[in-house]
């Protein structure tokens, strides 16, 4: 009898190590895929940073402000993608930021309540759009579109005046910075208007209503009180557009108009990171070509990676407002 | 989510169970009053389907603080987002009757709320501070109603942070944050921002609910100053503090007016049975 | 006072209409691109299209072998890439929680929900083809498979954090072990969270064409060796696109036409999923 209690709890005590057991492989299995998944951008830069190890070596810090870019001579420089990747970016950005406020608070206050759920659904579901079909419907439709109806005005107009003409002058191609920041812009505004929305509806209604209660007008409501209330995650937002914006590989490649030639005019055939590397890189024929190619990428990892860890750090600073509340 | 479900529900099953008698029991006619600021005509007010406010019927006196109280769900809140339309931010609330200010019905639909509400100001029950300095906090208001030369904008700062016994606390820093501020210094800052449109009436629903008993205290004195100006009417559930800081007093129970007087006379002898009940602490 | 009141009014109807103007503007354009790309799809479509090869420079054919390769590379991805997730996630709603190490994994995670496409294409292409030699559907599958991982993450974590703890609770106080509470009641309480999520993540990758580009590259013809290069629909999309070819440009847009509704398809179905609870 002894001998079968004994035997009782030490076959109760194994089932306990095993559970036990079983809890700390899983728990460690799960914590070691984790951590892998933070490990992984880490090993992105750093294979980037391998692979173009020869051309930063044999370029040097030159490399970032060169605008050679000569296959046969085996030439790179980085200035003329660099240039271009922001440019379009920021081209982008200059439209969408206040066409998305505009949306938010459509969707926000002033679309009937019936219509603000689908409404906001609709515009999710334009953000899954892959990008390629963007850079499609780009080339076939919206560059001979621009190069028809809205590059010669532009010419006749703005490419007059001096100084600022340098911006606006050139045959119409249809291809171009603009085209591209145009293609960028329609791509990240449903994006960054699904954040600016969701960020508006977290604004405490009191804080709102305070602001009707002085006699404030509905506009003067979000763009005095509710914008400033929110700013750091309405510039995050649009920081994680910028970021989108930046890697955006498909939609530029169609309609930048690839050229590597470093160009101030917004009407003219340039060349982004992204688009640069989709392009040529199959291309790419000696060890040193696909070198440059690899550096471009670890570049355009670092200019993202920077503005997505602010733009992140921003979106966390809402939550931290509404704890501290 | 929309907005529209964020505002604070109404207690729907006290409001229905109630009934719909025509005087319910307990209910005291209001005697009229001379000169009043704001008339309340057959009011009835919905939460989408749930009846919140039943036939009020109220006179409030200028230049008096007039509280509202009763037991939380009576409807006090309700009443008060009436009387500067605030409830029309939401489509599902509906208010039917009159309600008058000077004589002027401000539940038709060409009233201009923007305007109407820079002459019904409203302080809340949390402290409200917009995300910039104490001056811009004054100055937003100020900027709303008249352009004025520099000078004169900080003259006016001046004056309303004064009269809401703020200015001394908070002259040498007024570039700062105002959400650096005390919950009470908020609380005072917001009662002054409400005062830069020369306001005739103040509504003030549950002021000092979240603040600790100085603050309180310092906001109740301010409340009996501001009286001397304009009709103020303040929300509170709190008997101690209707008794205090007001003049006149409402109660309310189930989304009725129950009984209408001066304050003292009210406290002291209570005409219903229902309000006497509430004040000795038999119920709610 | 009334001529700045007069401003601020028409301040607000000005700003109020300019909101609408912009959600109407950007709709416009959001349907103009749907428009040009259904109806130039569905002109395109036919049987060849899912019955024959990719053709060679100027003739007719289908896309067929780009129709298999891509399903065939997204379901590898999905095998490798939905576990990976959902497990990643149990371990930072589970285990992680409010930890420093799972703020931090949930910051990268999300820096790579957002990391250009591109870049992963590259890390693959220096992880596995670089290596190997040679171009590879596995290549593809991976670099797939982590672009669709973050997703996977983010809302495995996000749902299983909405579980309430009281059932977590309520099972360990019966004597479950951690684990089979996790996988047992906790995972299923939150299923229809964790398949949006994949849901969501396939339809993130369906379209992806930049980093198949450097690891599955593309194939002319029919191919079932995981270990070459095979053909997929966003990349002949990208290729026949920029030819000069009339029947290659109709092609491309058959293409874009089938991901564009798969991919649509795929979203409002995992948010029936998500607004059926």
């Amino acid at each position: 009898m002894p001998v079968a209690e004994e035997n009782q709890v030490s076959l109760e005590r194994l089932a306990k190590r095993r559970f036990r057991l079983g809890d700390f492989l899983f728990q460690n299995l799960t914590a070691v895929i984790a951590v892998l998944v933070g490990l992984l951008l880490l090993a992105t830069g750093a294979s980037m940073l391998v692979g173009g190890q020869e051309a930063f070596q044999k370029f040097g810090l030159g490399f970032f402000v060169s605008t050679a870019w000569d296959p046969v001579a085996k030439n790179f420089g980085a200035l003329v993608p660099i240039y271009g990747t922001i440019v379009s970016a920021v081209l982008a950005l200059i439209i969408a930021v206040p066409v998305s406020f505009c949306i938010a608070l459509f969707l926000t206050e002033l679309a009937p309540v019936w219509m603000r759920r689908p409404l906001g659904i609709i515009i999710e579901l334009l953000a899954g759009i892959p990008s390629i079909i963007y850079g499609m419907w780009g080339l076939f439709v919206f560059a001979p579109f621009m190069a028809a109806y809205v590059q010669p005005p532009i010419n006749d107009t703005l490419g007059n005046i001096p100084l600022v003409g340098a911006f606006f002058s050139g045959p119409p191609l249809g291809v171009g910075m603009l085209t591209a920041g145009i293609i960028l812009a329609i791509m990240i505004i449903p994006f960054i208007s699904s954040i600016m929305r969701d960020v508006f509806l977290q604004a405490p209604p009191v804080l709102k209503e305070s602001a009707y209660g002085l006699g404030a007008t509905t506009w003067e409501v979000m763009f005095k009180v509710v914008l400033p209330y929110t700013r750091a995650a309405v510039v995050g937002g649009i920081f994680l557009g910028l970021g989108r914006a930046l890697g955006e590989t498909m939609a530029v490649t169609f309609v930048i108009g690839n050229a590597h030639d470093l160009t101030f005019s917004l009407l003219q055939p340039a060349n982004s990171i992204a688009a640069v590397i989709a392009n040529e890189f199959t291309e790419a024929d000696s060890p040193t070509y696909l070198s440059a190619l690899i550096a471009l990428g670890f570049v355009l990892f670092i200019i993202t990676f920077v503005v997505l860890a602010i733009a992140k750090l921003l979106l966390l600073r809402l939550g931290s407002l509404e704890g501290r509340k | 989510m929309g907005s529209e479900n964020m505002t604070k529900p109404s207690n729907p099953a006290a409001a229905i169970a109630a009934g719909t008698a025509a005087q319910p029991a307990g209910q005291i006619a209001p005697e009229p009053i001379p000169n009043p600021k704001i008339q309340v005509k057959s009011l009835d007010f919905y939460y989408g389907n749930s009846h919140a406010l039943k036939d009020i019927n109220i006179e409030i006196p200028n230049k008096e603080v007039t509280a509202f109280f009763g037991p939380s769900g009576c409807g006090k809140s309700t009443l008060l987002r009436v009387l500067n339309r605030m409830y029309s931010l939401y489509h599902t609330h509906r208010a039917t009757g009159t309600v008058l200010i000077d004589g002027q019905d401000i539940l038709r639909k060409e009233v201009d709320v923007t305007r109407l509400r820079t002459r019904v100001g409203m302080v809340f029950q949390k402290p409200t501070p917009f995300p910039m300095s104490i001056y811009d906090n004054i100055a937003f208001g100020i900027r709303m109603n008249k352009i004025l030369p520099k000078s004169d904008q900080d003259a006016k700062v001046e004056q309303v942070l004064q009269e809401a016994a703020l200015w001394d606390e908070v002259k040498d820093r007024l570039k700062h944050s105002a959400a650096n501020l005390s919950g009470g210094q908020q609380q005072r800052l917001c009662i002054a921002r409400s005062l830069v449109s020369d306001p005739e009436v103040l509504l003030m629903d549950e002021p000092c609910s979240a603040l600790d008993p100085i603050a309180t205290a310092k906001v109740e004195e301010l409340i009996l100053e501001l009286r001397r100006s304009l009709a103020v009417v303040v929300v509170t559930h709190s008997l101690q503090q209707a008794s205090r800081a007001s003049t006149y007093s409402v109660f309310m129970y189930l989304g009725r007016v129950m009984e209408v007087g001066p304050t003292e006379r009210l406290f002291s002898k209570p005409k219903s049975k229902l309000t006497e009940d509430y004040l000795t602490g038999r119920f709610g | 006072m009334n001529v700045l009141y007069l401003r601020r009014r028409i301040t607000n109807v000005v700003g109020l209409s300019l909101s609408l103007l912009a959600t109407l503007f950007t709709l416009f354009w959001l349907f103009w691109i749907l428009w040009t790309t259904f109806t130039e799809g569905i002109a395109a479509l036919n049987w060849r299209v899912v019955t024959e090869m990719t053709p060679p420079p100027g003739s007719e054919g289908g896309l067929l072998n780009a129709i298999y390769g891509s399903f065939v590379m997204i379901v590898i991805a999905v095998l490798i890439g939905s576990p990976t997730g959902i497990l990643a996630g149990i371990y930072l709603a589970e285990f992680g929680k409010k930890g420093a190490l799972a703020g931090v994994i949930r910051f990268i995670n999300d820096i790579l929900l957002s990391a250009p496409s591109i870049i992963i294409g590259l890390f693959v292409y220096e992880l596995v083809v670089r290596p190997q030699g040679h171009f590879s559907a596995w290549a593809g599958s991976i670099a797939l498979a982590i672009i669709m991982l973050p997703v996977v993450i983010r809302v495995t974590d996000e749902t299983l954090r909405l579980v309430p703890d009281n059932l977590r609770e309520a099972a360990l106080a019966v004597g479950a072990p951690k684990w089979s509470v996790v996988l047992q009641v906790t995972l299923p309480a939150a299923v229809s969270g964790v398949l949006t999520g994949v849901l969501l993540g396939i339809a993130r990758i369906s379209g992806e064409t930049a980093p198949l580009l450097f690891t599955a590259l593309n194939n002319q013809f029919w191919s079932t060796n995981l270990n070459g290069p095979m053909a997929n629909i966003p990349v002949s999309i990208f290729q026949f696109a920029l030819s000069p070819y009339e029947q290659w440009h109709s092609l491309a847009w058959a293409g874009g036409f089938i991901v564009t509704f798969l991919i649509l398809i795929l979203s409002i179905v995992s948010r029936m999923i998500l607004f059926r609870k």
